[in-house]
């Protein structure tokens, strides 16, 4: 069957992310790669502050995404739960026959793709108040000692089926249904604007966000 | 109820993570008749100890594994991956 009834169609109109009911409620939007992205929330400097003094969220669902099956070198060891660089994104492993590529990894030398992205959502958590953030509605385990930066745990968040990428020490990328889109919004808002922090446009993000051409050591 | 179980793919998660399949059956090869088809089909052998059986992991890696179950505590031996 072809996934690509999913895909963005080039010349169209810009897709809307699954989260768009929360996420783009006062918002200033911005049209990129042909989704409608959340530039800022009108507030740059409060929003900058919410990331870098508490916790800021952030709608990346026009992140791509693609489950790659198959054998070969990019699928990775789920047993070491680490995300691996490819291009400007991630592989992330599931088994050792399938993984979960999120950003522009570029395509994999081999294997079958499924292109993801309209049916997941994704959202950046980040700042010194990221990990008690999950923590409110997610049980997997984020201190640096068992899920260092690129740590990848498939799992329960907010009691669905998801993904949980922590893309930098304090950085983290929440990867659930789109159906859930609204749902799990208003969950990280509930958690995070308890601990002063707030919804952030794209711009605010762009120190945190992780930068994935970086070479990782995993050994240390 | 609830206790903990090794995905072989992602590690320790809480049970409700994970769906469950059912004891492990031996699959009827060959042509076979209705007896054994039914028997196939819907009898088990209902354990009260250790039995195999399969396990799904729906709010992770969305992989069927085998785990080896007491039936009575909810210990688990060990999981296996498949395939």
């Amino acid at each position: 069957m072809s996934a690509g009834f999913l895909t963005v169609a080039a010349g169209g109109p810009p897709a809307r992310s699954p989260l768009a009911e929360g996420s783009h409620r006062g918002a200033e939007l911005e049209e990129r790669d042909g989704w409608m992205v959340v530039a800022s929330y009108g507030d740059a400097e409060g929003e900058s502050r919410a990331r870098r003094e508490a916790v800021g969220w952030a709608d990346l669902s026009h992140l791509p995404k693609a489950e790659l099956s198959g054998a070969g070198t990019w699928i990775g060891s789920p047993a070491e739960g680490l995300a691996t660089p490819r291009g400007d994104g991630w592989s992330c492993p599931l088994t050792p026959r399938r993984a979960l590529l999120v950003g522009d990894t570029g395509a994999p030398p081999e294997g079958a793709t499924l292109d993801l992205t309209s049916s997941l959502g994704a959202i950046s958590i980040v700042g010194p108040e990221a990990r008690e953030t999950i923590a409110r509605f997610c049980a997997l385990d984020t201190r640096a000692a068992v899920m260092p930066p690129f740590g990848f745990r498939p799992g329960s968040i907010a009691r669905t089926p998801g993904y949980l990428l922590r893309a930098g020490e304090e950085a983290f990328l929440l990867i659930f249904g789109a159906a859930y889109g609204a749902y799990m919004w208003e969950v990280v808002a509930d958690a995070g604007s308890r601990l002063g922090g707030r919804p952030v446009g794209a711009a605010a993000l762009t120190p945190a966000l992780p930068a994935p051409r970086q070479e990782v050591t995993t050994d240390a | 109820m609830s206790f903990l179980l090794t995905c072989p793919h992602c590690g320790v998660r809480e049970v409700t993570d994970f769906g469950y399949g059912g004891e492990v059956t031996k699959r009827p090869t060959g042509s076979p008749d209705r007896r054994e088809l039914n028997t196939y089909n819907y009898f088990r052998r209902n354990v009260a100890g250790v039995q195999r059986e399969w396990w799904y992991h729906r709010s992770g890696c969305r992989a069927w594994f085998i785990a080896e179950r007491d039936t009575t505590t909810n210990e688990v031996h060990k999981t296996e991956a498949v395939g």
